[in-house]
């Protein structure tokens, strides 16, 4: 778990260095952080020319705001990638109103594999770690109504539709959802600070 | 409501960064945000949380085209051709096309970071003898002798700023020796006099300055301000 502490470490500085205007800095932070970016971007718009449009206009914010970045904030990567999605929902709920729809990714384009892949998820670090093994304790309704809020910017009315479920039922599954998360991560955390301090 | 209850704030929280906190809630839970550290600390957290939702994807590398655009929109490249059309240019009548030639090449060879104005002091030959470089919005100003005659031992050069309208020269500093560069942050009230300068002179001094906060020897150079 060293990697993901020198990587916060890294970030913490280029981000400091970008935010008194270093290009150098900013392109260092680019290098380390847009791979895993782009993957969310693209599963969150399933375009690629939205995807790299939001891309874009996400490190632009990021450059623009990086004197706003404080720890208290969390992981770098974890805030950037806040920026991106606020960036990315806006954006879909932009083409939705005129009427454009996310879709599959193209056939004739490299199929894009965002598989859950663990190794990657360790690399994470104990944050994400913790935050899916606690998704896996909530009911399946609460968590596929989470993740489409989360990856596709529904709202609660979408939701009910895309799950067909009565309005109440869908805000209580995510009021619910959102409530147990809290609770697992948090006794999660007490617990396992003990379990990771072997941790290789 | 009672936002004062913790539970409830870390709800909305919650769904404020999921987002599924919608139109008149939303705007209502901007505005505490805005005034109340202890939401901004509850959304933090969460944006924090679920800021790990994505991290099971496997990372994609994008395209260059997008560092390129991200790029050109945090730096455009100082190139010759970029400097055509600002009022540099327009205003290198006044030198020789060679000179001019020299000055651009200069400036994009010499890091000038965030310089929105210079200065170039040339001899009466037109080689260039100063580069003077000013970040206007952090008063950083930035001085480069380039290929200065030696002075005598007992003499520095100054630079002055000349106002304009019948107001005195203000002093901006002994400049440094051939080959050197010096940087000085100005105080606010000579940046501000500056920003409505533009001309810069040059005059022979005894070392370390004129003594009486004036030019005391000749004025050997002077030198337009140009915007970039």
């Amino acid at each position: 778990m060293h990697t993901t502490l020198d990587d916060q470490d890294d970030l913490k500085r280029h981000l400091l260095a970008a935010s008194r205007g270093d290009q150098i800095a900013f392109n260092l932070l680019y290098q380390k952080t847009s791979a895993r970016l782009y993957a969310l971007a693209l599963r969150l718009l399933r375009r690629r020319d939205w995807a790299d449009e939001v891309m874009q206009e996400a490190y632009l914010r990021v450059w623009h705001n990086a004197g706003d970045y404080v720890s208290e904030r969390g992981k770098v990567i974890a805030w950037m990638a806040t920026i991106l999605r606020y960036r990315a929902i806006d954006r879909l709920r932009r083409e939705k109103v005129r009427g454009r729809f996310s879709q599959p990714i193209e056939d004739d384009v490299e199929p894009i594999d965002t598989e859950y892949d663990p190794l990657e998820l360790l690399s994470q670090g104990v944050n994400a770690e913790r935050l899916h093994f606690c998704l896996g304790g909530l009911r399946a309704e609460q968590r596929r109504s989470i993740a489409a809020a989360f990856f596709e910017g529904y709202t609660h009315e979408q939701l009910s539709t895309k799950m067909q479920a009565p309005l109440g039922t869908v805000k209580s599954w995510v009021r619910r959802g959102l409530q147990l998360l809290r609770q697992c991560i948090e006794q999660d955390a007490l617990q396992g600070d003990d379990r990771l301090r072997g941790a290789p | 409501m009672n936002y004062r209850d913790a539970d409830l704030i870390d709800a909305l929280a919650a769904e404020y960064v999921l987002g599924t906190l919608q139109s008149r809630a939303r705007d209502r839970f901007e505005a505490l945000l805005r005034d109340s550290p202890a939401v901004r600390a509850a959304v933090w957290h969460w944006e924090s949380q679920l800021g790990a939702l994505g991290s099971h994807l496997r990372p994609v590398e994008p395209p260059m085209a997008i560092w390129q655009a991200i790029a050109r929109r945090i730096a455009p490249p100082r190139t010759i051709s970029s400097l055509r059309g600002t009022r540099f240019w327009q205003g290198c009548s006044a030198f020789a096309t060679a000179a001019a030639l020299t000055f651009a090449v200069l400036l994009t060879s010499v890091p000038t970071e965030h310089a929105d104005r210079v200065a170039l002091f040339a001899n009466t030959q037109q080689a260039p003898q100063w580069l003077v470089s000013i970040d206007s919005r952090s008063g950083r100003l930035t001085s480069r002798a380039l290929n200065t005659a030696a002075v005598q031992a007992d003499r520095d050069y100054e630079l002055w700023m000349l106002p304009g309208a019948g107001a005195p020269p203000r002093s901006l500093g002994v400049l440094p020796a051939n080959g050197h560069t010096l940087e000085r942050d100005l105080p606010a009230s000579m940046n501000q006099s500056l920003r409505a300068t533009a001309t810069l002179a040059i005059s022979l001094e005894p070392t370390g300055g004129s003594p009486t906060g004036a030019p005391t020897g000749p004025v050997l150079f002077q030198a337009q301000l140009f915007e970039l």
